[in-house]
């Protein structure tokens, strides 16, 4: 059992440095529009700064998804399910990870790698004025699927963990910060 | 069995399922496919690539994530408190002087950021010691502190306006232009609220001791000025340019990065462990609100391929109900919802559900919009999940959860009534945006 233990903390060790590097896109996402901005005003608008925005936005919410499922930031109601025993909370959690975390992200992998691989086919072109390629940013889907299908198998061994030991090993959630 | 059913039994069953506490946003995943592939076949699949990938090409959502940013930068900036103190001591010698200068330096914060969390931590690093120091009454201080801080969402700019206007289908920068009046509305209501309570009973905010107010005139305006200039940079770099239509909700919002990170700098509070700190914590927000946004968009299409919006639409008007009380109806049961839901869920799942009976009685959506987000307020202040409770209590321990919702209830009436005044008043919202834009 040692062997799957480490398997969830390797994961997860994947899922926290993905989402820590995707989080520094916010910096050209800004830094592009400040300076389209500045342009406009003073010479002209650039066709490229809202097309880069766009690819760091999509990229840096999409890729950081599997990182809010480990920091458990995903909204969930729990306010009925937090005064369960700890078994039946873990065993509901397994239950929904395994009806419609995996097969639901499992699908979404499928299609979303066709989705991206017929881009790839036709070397497409995102329809703005500046036209970049579009493959690259379609592969962020079936990248982001990929990753959260694989937290999702972290979050399960963990619930396993937790209720073969009977100590909590799920990772506590913050008191849940919206914006 | 016909597709208006399924999509009525979808509805149904995702409400039991979301209640069981798991992540909302994989639930309507798997729901939205399951149901999608029973009543479309195959056009399901089509529908959830294309739909995700719609998301991530309407670079206005971009603001979400940049006015959260914003907000986590400008929270370690330290901003307000120089204002706050100028206020507290010119109006020191009257009771309550503290409500007062929390509820003047959280409108002006709402104005300069977008989001509430960090309003909230702000403003009660801000008041709630001094408060608690100055022996102000503990469930007041709560209420005025939580109900300030939750004025970010409405006063403009708003990520809560940004992810209304695309679910509604108005633009943001009108929606920006109407939230204006109402906001300083709910304000001034807060503020005649705890003035008027500390009138009746003058133990509720004693006057400041007399030797704090000992001040020079020159030095309280220049506290003052300097204390209103980082706010004011910020209001004319973000909300300035995006009503004067000098750039887009999401250039404004990107221009508020640049300037917190400026003003931070300007009070000395910037380093590379501040901007790490909200660099992940953006990621991590952002991507919760977005992934739910992008789930709801997908059930969402299914949803409508099945009919069932505009069977709803139909079912509802052939009871031939008055406009205004199936308004009303809406927000009331929007309202209840935000007992146990937060607004993410409630704007984006639940509202496009009444999108064509709206559209159907030809509500003027920039109306409904505000009524929405006033509404949408008590959301943040209504247990279990009043989410600037947890802040609060985040910051001042001492404040016992029970006192902080005491103090919270009478500010929620507040909302209620701002809701009914908008309501019979639409002039309120709609002056600004018919001036502004024509």
């Amino acid at each position: 059992m040692r062997t799957l233990d480490r398997i969830a903390e390797a994961i997860d060790r994947i899922s926290i440095w993905s989402g820590k590097i995707v989080a520094w896109l916010i910096f050209p996402m800004f830094l592009v529009l400040v300076w389209e901005v500045v342009v406009r005003k003073v010479y002209r608008p650039t066709i490229w700064a809202n097309d880069i925005a766009t690819m760091a936005y999509g990229t840096h919410f999409m890729l950081a998804a599997a990182y809010a499922l480990y920091l458990q930031k995903h909204i969930r109601t729990d306010f009925f399910s937090q005064h369960f025993p700890l078994r039946l909370q873990v065993a509901l959690d397994i239950a929904q990870y395994l009806f419609f975390f995996l097969p639901g992200m499992a699908m979404f992998l499928w299609l979303s790698w066709e989705f991206a691989a017929e881009s790839w086919d036709l070397k497409e072109q995102l329809v703005t004025t500046w036209r970049p390629p579009a493959y690259w940013y379609k592969s962020v889907i079936p990248l982001s699927a990929a990753l959260l299908l694989v937290q999702g198998i972290s979050e399960v061994l963990k619930c396993i963990r937790t209720l073969r030991t009977g100590i909590d090993y799920r990772r506590q959630a913050p008191p849940s910060e919206a914006v | 069995m016909s597709l208006e059913i399924l999509g009525l039994i979808l509805v149904a069953l995702l409400f039991v399922v979301i209640l069981g506490g798991f992540p909302i946003s994989f639930t309507l995943i798997f729901l939205a496919m399951a149901f999608g592939y029973i009543g479309l076949g195959d056009r399901v699949f089509y529908l959830m690539t294309y739909q995700y990938f719609g998301t991530m090409m309407e670079t206005t959502l971009a603001a979400v994530a940049l006015f959260t940013f914003m907000g986590y930068v400008l929270e370690s900036a330290g901003l307000m408190r120089r204002l706050f103190h100028a206020v507290q001591v010119a109006c020191g010698r009257m009771h309550g002087s503290l409500y007062l200068a929390t509820i003047f330096t959280a409108m002006l914060f709402a104005a300069a950021t977008g989001i509430v969390g960090a309003a909230v931590t702000l403003i009660a690093l801000m008041a709630g010691p001094v408060m608690q120091k100055k022996g102000y009454d503990p469930a007041l201080s709560a209420g005025t502190i939580c109900a300030g801080g939750t004025l970010g969402i409405l006063i403009p700019p708003s990520v809560m306006l940004v992810v209304m206007g695309p679910v509604l289908q108005v633009s943001i920068a009108r929606l920006y232009a109407a939230a204006l009046l109402p906001g300083l509305l709910l304000g001034t209501l807060y503020l005649a609220y705890t003035l008027m309570r500390t009138w009746m009973n003058p133990k509720l905010g004693p006057p400041l001791p007399a030797e704090e107010l000992d001040v020079s005139r020159g030095y309280l305006v220049r506290e003052m000025l300097v204390g209103l200039f980082p706010p004011a940079v910020l209001i004319m770099a973000t909300l300035g340019t995006i009503i004067s239509g000098w750039a887009t909700p999401t250039e404004g919002a990107a221009l508020g990065c640049a300037g917190a990170i400026a003003v931070t700098a300007a009070h000395r509070r910037l380093s590379f462990s501040v901007l790490k700190d909200a660099t992940f914590r953006t990621a991590e927000t952002t991507s919760m609100v977005m992934i739910l946004l992008a789930a709801s968009t997908f059930m969402g299409s299914v949803f409508s391929a099945f009919g069932t919006p505009q069977f709803i639409a139909d079912a509802i008007l052939s009871w031939e109900i008055s406009p205004g009380f199936l308004i009303l109806s809406i927000l009331i049961v929007c309202f209840i919802l935000g007992w146990p839901l937060e607004w993410v869920p409630i704007v984006v799942i639940i509202v496009p559900i009444f999108l064509p009976l709206l559209i159907a009685l030809k509500v003027d959506m920039i109306w409904f919009s505000i009524l929405l987000a006033v509404t949408l307020q008590t959301c943040w202040l209504s247990p279990p999940v009043a989410l600037s409770a947890y802040y609060l209590k985040g910051v001042i321990p001492e404040w016992e959860l029970w006192e902080i919702y005491k103090g919270m209830l009478p500010f929620m009436a507040l909302q209620a009534s701002c809701v009914l005044i908008l309501y019979f008043f639409p002039q309120i919202v709609l002056a600004l945006p018919t001036l502004w834009y024509r």
